[in-house]
């Protein structure tokens, strides 16, 4: 299992597309993929747009990825490197 | 914040002679509520043929939005069910009948509604009662609870 903060900087928070975005990128690990808001939130799936949103991420959230599985080292980063680049 | 859906935001059994049609009619919805202007229709298709069918969130379900700056005068959702499944640009596999209009104020409610109607349809079973509901009321019913 490994895991990593990560900070959401697009001011619009996750909603549709990023959210959108994360999921597809997240499919296409065989790991399991999950991300928590640090803030005190439940875990959601990041395979799905649908459990994404209702994280309800919002800008400045401190969010904890967790990757378990076969390619969870290149799931973290790859789905780690995305969400740090997302912007308006 | 105003109630999130009102009876009068639902419409069932619309019949669509394409995805932009379905659009269209559900931010028609919008705007007799009074929570949108009518360019923000143009912004909701707009979005989908830049960005692609990013708003299909589920089997069957799509859920329309623009920005606030589009034209978003409030914060709510409409509910729009088609008789006939329509299709939105390379998105074949997944015909779309149920369409949840999305608008909000500013980016907080966004998120924040967005939030909520995943909750509900996060869950294969509403969607299932949301294909069935014989009523606007039922609909409404299904999102306040």
């Amino acid at each position: 299992m490994q895991k990593a903060i990560v900070t959401i900087h697009d001011p619009s928070g996750l909603h549709a597309r990023p959210s959108g975005r994360i999921a597809k990128e997240a499919t296409r690990f065989l790991c399991e993929i999950t991300m928590r808001d640090t803030n005190g939130g439940k875990p959601v799936n990041a395979k799905s747009t649908l459990h994404i949103l209702t994280g309800k991420f919002t800008y400045g959230a401190r969010v904890e990825l967790i990757c378990d599985g076969k390619d969870e080292a290149e799931a973290l980063d790859a789905v780690r490197s995305l969400i740090e680049g997302l912007t308006e | 914040m105003r109630q999130i859906i009102e009876e009068s935001a639902v419409m069932l059994d619309f019949k669509a002679e394409d995805w932009k049609e379905a659009i269209t009619q559900a931010g028609e919805l919008m705007v007799a509520e009074g929570i949108v202007e009518r360019r923000y229709i143009d912004a909701m298709i707009s979005l989908v043929e830049g960005y692609g069918a990013y708003i299909i969130v589920a089997p069957g379900v799509a859920m329309p939005h623009a920005r606030a700056e589009d034209g978003a005068k409030g914060t709510g959702i409409c509910f729009l069910r088609l008789k006939e499944p329509v299709v939105f640009p390379q998105q074949d596999n997944n015909p779309i009948r149920i369409l949840v209009g999305v608008a909000a104020a500013n980016k907080a409610e966004h998120l924040e509604t967005f939030g909520m109607v995943a909750e509900k349809i996060v869950d294969p079973e509403c969607i299932k009662k949301l294909m069935l509901c014989a009523t606007a009321a039922e609909v409404v019913r299904i999102f306040q609870n």
